[in-house]
């Protein structure tokens, strides 16, 4: 039996009303590679926050090394052997290389005032270099030690950003998406170095997306979904268990297929857009198109662009190529605000609704700038389709719900009277009744005449409600066509889970 | 009994003042997440137009006080369609100097123009005395109160139920959602400046009538005034009127109680006590760590 | 895995560092030279004055930039804890002790004060931080005012003795009404202490966790720096320092009061430390020099102007030269560097960049 570097016990977490983690309980050992895995919104980087001291847990205990560490500071746990890298990349961007390792190096340097004023010992700075030197040829960073961090390449950066985690060190290294944005090739390459990692003595915990990549590089998986353990086990036991696989790729075929008949007329076109993030290409080159009276979906795994593509729609990110159409007028250029006016509604991942005001006071700003007549008409309309919005109209909108949250936030998506409704993962967090209540609704509000693109890691609940679906992978449309040829297809499965 | 009420009535008094120039601080940084300490200065020339206004222009109090506000408003307007809003791109440190540059710029202005004198502003009913519960008010103090009052509701009101009220209230609460909805930033942040011009222009006004003043209390003010807005919660309306009178009243306790002097002090070891025990304020939203 | 020959911009090159570091050496020592005939050449009484303001300034800024260059951390309530530093000499010296005591004592209460501030105050993060730091430089000088019992308030202590020190057995004293040169190369001595030691501290481990901070502070929690105790060390450190400036201006003007820390004076440091460059050696020697120079001009034309001036500068600064002026000439030399390597490479016949 060998050693149990990190125990979580029944941890949780609630935000509000909303539990993030329920009761999640498991083990490494030492000298283990375990995988965290699990659809968007599964809870994976709160686990991560709170095993790391970012959050504290509303319930439940972390173990390190035997001692309990339950909300202790990130620098207390990394002096006990456990560091971490983040989702979104940290370096000390105005740095070298070098320059950052050293600062990375705080634990393992011996300091004082008498050391700070007068210098360390020629011994102790040969070795302070030479530890440095061993970080960089582990990760083959030699060559650009003497580089800016800031100006290194996307790829470059993230594997820095292990390189300062192994300057301090660890026993338990934990790496927050090591494999975002990158290809397969790069993928692979990380892989490797987080196996030469391991073997010089160190255990790992990894959360990410690319399926392909931790069901063939960690040694065992453990999958959330909803903030529960859904299973736990070999890789290869655990991505064809049937409740993993619908976990990723969504439940909700029980929803029937669209009645309307979309026409020819297109409402929204993108022609080959590309947006840059810094050095990240988000989005290179992809195109869609929505036609008056259809449900287009665009699936994908989370990273490929998916949300990008609704916010260069919406003008809230640079655009760095291409164009977007907009009820056959071109918008690059035009200001969210305009766009709106223009007939497009957006409601974003995440809901974004005002949590002090009330539900009516939510609703009445979705229709800024409109009579008080066509306020009251289309409100009664809101109320008609979200019957639950018309009870609690008078309650705060933070003490709603998640599903009610949701509702609220498509109801005052459409209280603009919008042409167009772009929706980002409106699922998200939402039981499978409740997804399926959202599937219905937006079926039925396209009756009403509403053109809808639809945006959704829940790939089954999407194809099924849509009329035709593009499948977003790495920022490129990697597949396109009828909802109901692509609810088939092995491919839409092997984005998803690699398999 | 009856010191009890005089001490709420000085108390009330002061609280007055306080919130109207604690409002506009909140409101401002609550959609820009500005510290604009350049409305010390604006409430400071609020003081300075009444007296201009009274003295040289023989004009009534009733007008300089309007006249105050307009002239506070678009002062408070101008910084930002001048400073602020071009800085906005940069970070909060950054807008928060240039806040203070401004403050320097405009009490030297000040100072520069009208000089370095104590002056004071000749009020309305000075002379009448009112009595309260036992406590004695003058005329002049009863009309602060009820300008204060008015004043506060008033935005109240305004943010509760006008379209432009609720869309800053929006915006405070959920930048990202508001924008994605259609709402137009540039306009509620002009409206939240004009809003706190008039409110510090207000304030300065009234408080011409009752403390002798120079250019050097606008950073006196405004730095207290910031106190009671960390106190009460950065960008919480409720936060700054409930500060505003917490502070008025414990700082009446000390000048009671204690000494006059260290009263002056309340407000700061109130804020200190705040950042130490409950960082965000009394009403203030918690802010995350990632 | 196999690199790309060329790409990112390198901080530094070896072969140039040499050349550079032979360069600095010499400025330095240049400067040195200078600052020690200074007083020779600028014979005046009122030119001398600002000799010795200048060097006292030199501690402040390099204080202040331990905080703002090598943390990030934009304290602007500085000046006060020369105050407390400066009262606390002087009322420790008047009462009849040495010089030396007055000097301890400042560094004591001046430390104690940044403890007592920077334990709430790094609570917040950013520019509330900044925000706290003027509040409380504020609160400070109102207590200077009103604790009138210890400090005469308002009115301020007059009659500061003078530095006494003991030099190979004779007792000198620094008389800084008729003779400001002794003075002067006294208080330059503690300046070039106070520069040595913020090069020191940033080539320290705790200056590179400072450095880190200033970078990100979620990481360098994450690979164990203790953000918070590090933040509080380097606030009272920053402090005590500035508390030995407050002494030796005490025992050099022989009159303080607490118009002489306002925050108006902490923002001329600010001033100081951004123009001069923050976070480079020379950034706190450039600084003072040039504002002091700048604002004698200025107040020439009427005090009132000079705040205006100031005003302005801070803006003008702070969006406009963001590093300063050793920051903007650093910046040069490196892409004078850059452009240099490249017509290198390009004419021995080498791989450009792709």
């Amino acid at each position: 039996m060998s050693n149990e570097v990190l125990r979580v016990e029944s941890l949780t977490r609630h935000f509000g009303g909303f539990s993030a983690v329920s009761d999640l309980g498991f083990g490494v050992n030492e000298g283990e590679i375990v995988g965290l895995v699990g659809p968007n919104g599964a809870g994976k980087t709160t686990t991560f926050n709170m095993v790391t001291g970012f959050i504290k847990p509303s319930h439940g205990r972390v173990f390190l090394f035997g001692e309990e560490v339950t909300g202790m500071a990130p620098h207390a746990l990394a002096r006990r052997g456990m560091v971490r890298t983040f989702q979104h990349t940290r370096v000390f961007a105005e740095l070298s290389v070098r320059d950052n390792l050293a600062s990375a190096s705080h634990l393992v340097e011996r300091g004082g005032p008498l050391r700070t004023v007068f210098g360390s010992s020629a011994a102790e700075n040969r070795a302070f270099e030479q530890r440095i030197d061993e970080v960089l040829e582990l990760v083959d960073l030699t060559a650009l030690q003497h580089s800016t961090a800031g100006s290194l390449s996307y790829g470059d950066q993230r594997i820095l950003e292990i390189a300062l985690a192994l300057a301090a060190q660890p026993k338990l290294l934990l790496l927050d998406e090591p494999f975002a944005g990158m290809n397969d090739t790069e993928s692979e390459a990380t892989m490797k170095l987080i196996h030469r990692i391991r073997e010089g003595g160190v255990t790992i915990l990894v959360i990410d997306h690319h399926m392909q990549t931790m069901a063939r590089g960690c040694d065992r998986l453990v999958v959330m979904d909803h903030g529960l353990k859904l299973a736990e086990g070999l890789p290869a036991d655990v991505v064809n268990q049937p409740d993993v696989v619908s976990a990723y790729l969504g439940a909700g075929d029980e929803v029937s297929s669209p009645v309307t008949v979309p026409s020819a007329d297109v409402v929204l076109s993108v022609n080959d857009l590309s947006v840059q993030y810094g050095r990240t290409k988000a989005l290179r080159g992809a195109s869609l198109t929505l036609k008056q009276g259809e449900i287009v979906a665009l699936v994908g795994a989370n990273g490929a662009g998916k949300t990008t593509m609704l916010r260069a729609i919406s003008g809230l990110v640079p655009v760095a190529g291409g164009n977007i159409e907009l009820l056959g007028r071109t918008v690059s250029g035009v200001d969210p605000v305009a766009r709106v006016r223009l007939g497009l509604a957006h409601c974003p991942e995440g809901r974004e609704i005002f949590p002090r005001m009330t539900v009516l006071e939510n609703l009445n700003l979705g229709a800024i700038g409109r009579s008080s007549s066509e306020i009251d008409a289309e409100l009664q309309h809101v109320y008609e389709v979200f019957p639950r919005l018309s009870e609690r109209s008078q309650q705060l909108a933070g003490s709603l719900s998640g599903g009610e949250q949701q509702m609220l936030a498509i109801g005052r998506a459409i209280m603009s009277k919008p042409k167009v409704l772009i929706l980002d993962e409106p699922t998200l967090g939402l039981s499978p009744l409740l997804a399926r209540e959202v599937g219905e609704t937006l079926m039925r509000l396209n009756q009403e005449g509403l053109s809808v693109l639809l945006v959704e890691q829940n790939a089954v609940l999407a194809l099924a409600i849509a009329h035709r679906a593009y499948v977003l992978e790495n920022g490129v449309m990697a597949l396109s066509g009828p909802a109901a040829e692509l609810r088939n297809d092995e491919a839409v499965k092997r984005v998803y889970l690699g398999a | 009994m009856e010191l009890a009420a005089q001490l709420a009535l000085n108390a009330l008094h002061a609280s007055s003042l306080y919130a109207l120039v604690a409002l506009g601080l909140t409101l401002v940084m609550g959609v820009m997440d500005i510290a604009d300490f350049a409305q010390g200065a604006i409430y400071m020339l609020g003081a300075y137009t009444a007296f201009f206004a009274t003295r040289e222009f023989g004009l009534s109090f009733f007008i300089a006080l309007p006249l105050a506000m307009l002239i506070g408003s678009l002062i408070a307007a101008g910084n930002y369609l001048i400073v602020y809003r071009p800085l906005r791109r940069f970070s909060g440190a950054t807008t928060f100097i240039a806040a203070l540059g401004l403050l320097l710029i405009l009490q030297n202005l000040a100072l520069h123009f009208f000089g370095a004198d104590f002056r004071i502003v000749r009020a309305p009913f000075v002379s009448a005395r009112v009595n309260i519960l036992g406590a004695t008010w003058t005329g002049y103090q009863v009309l602060i109160a009820i300008c204060a009052v008015l004043l506060v509701v008033g935005t109240w009101a305004f943010l509760k139920f006008t379209p432009i009220g609720t869309s800053l209230r929006a915006v405070a609460q959920n930048r990202r959602g508001a924008l994605v909805i259609g709402l137009d930033p540039f306009r509620v942040e002009v409206v939240a400046f004009v809003l706190a011009g008039a409110l510090a222009g207000a304030a300065g006004t009234l408080a011409s009538g009752v403390n002798a003043f120079d250019p050097s209390i606008a950073a006196i003010v405004v730095i207290k005034a910031f106190a009671i807005v960390i106190f009460g919660g950065m960008g919480s309306v409720p936060g700054a009127i409930i500060g505003a009178l917490i502070v008025g009243l414990a700082e009446n306790l000390m000048a009671g109680f204690v000494s006059t002097q260290y009263a002056e002090l309340t407000a700061f070891v109130l804020m200190v006590a705040v950042l130490l025990v409950r960082p965000r304020g009394l009403m203030g939203t918690p802010e995350a760590k990632l | 895995m196999s690199r790309p020959a060329s790409g990112p911009a390198p901080a530094a090159t070896p072969g140039a560092g040499r050349g550079r570091t032979i360069l600095y050496w010499v400025l330095g020592l240049a400067s040195l030279a200078f600052a020690l005939v200074a007083p020779h050449i600028f014979t005046g009484i009122a030119d001398r004055h600002l000799l010795v303001l200048i060097a006292i300034n030199i501690i402040l800024v390099a204080s202040l930039d331990l905080l703002i260059g090598g943390a990030g951390l934009i304290s602007l309530g500085h000046a006060a804890f020369m105050g407390v530093g400066a009262y606390a000499s002087a009322l420790i010296v008047k009462s009849g002790q040495p010089f030396i005591v007055g000097l301890l004592a400042a560094v004591l209460f001046a430390g104690l004060a940044g403890l007592i501030v920077g334990i709430p105050a790094l609570r917040l993060k950013g520019h509330y931080f900044s925000v706290i730091t003027f509040i409380v430089g504020i609160i400070i000088t109102i207590l200077m005012t009103n604790l009138d019992d210890l400090t005469r308030g308002p009115m301020g202590l007059t009659g500061i003795p003078f530095v006494k020190i003991n030099l190979f057995g004779v007792d000198h004293t620094f008389r800084t009404i008729i003779n400001k040169v002794g003075y002067y190369y006294f208080v330059l001595g503690f300046a070039l202490v106070a520069l040595w030691l913020r090069w020191r501290i940033g080539r320290s481990r705790f200056g590179r966790a400072l450095t880190a901070i200033k970078g990100d502070e979620n990481l360098a929690e994450s690979v164990g720096i203790a953000t918070y105790r590090v933040k509080v060390t380097a606030f009272t450190l920053a402090a005590a320092m500035a508390g030995v400036a407050g002494s030796l201006y005490a025992h050099y003007a022989a009159f303080i009061s607490p118009d002489s820390f306002t925050f108006v004076h902490s923002f001329d440091l600010f001033v100081m430390n951004l123009l001069g460059g923050a976070g480079t050696f020379a950034g706190p020697i450039i600084g003072p020099i040039f504002l002091t120079v700048i604002s004698t001009g200025v107040k020439a034309l009427s005090p009132a102007l000079a705040q205006i001036v100031y005003g302005l500068l801070l803006i003008v600064v702070i969006v406009a030269l963001p590093t300063g002026i050793a920051g903007g000439i650093k910046r040069l030399s490196a892409t004078l560097d850059r452009r240099k390597q490249r017509g290198a490479t390009v004419a021995s016949g080498g791989q450009a960049d792709e």
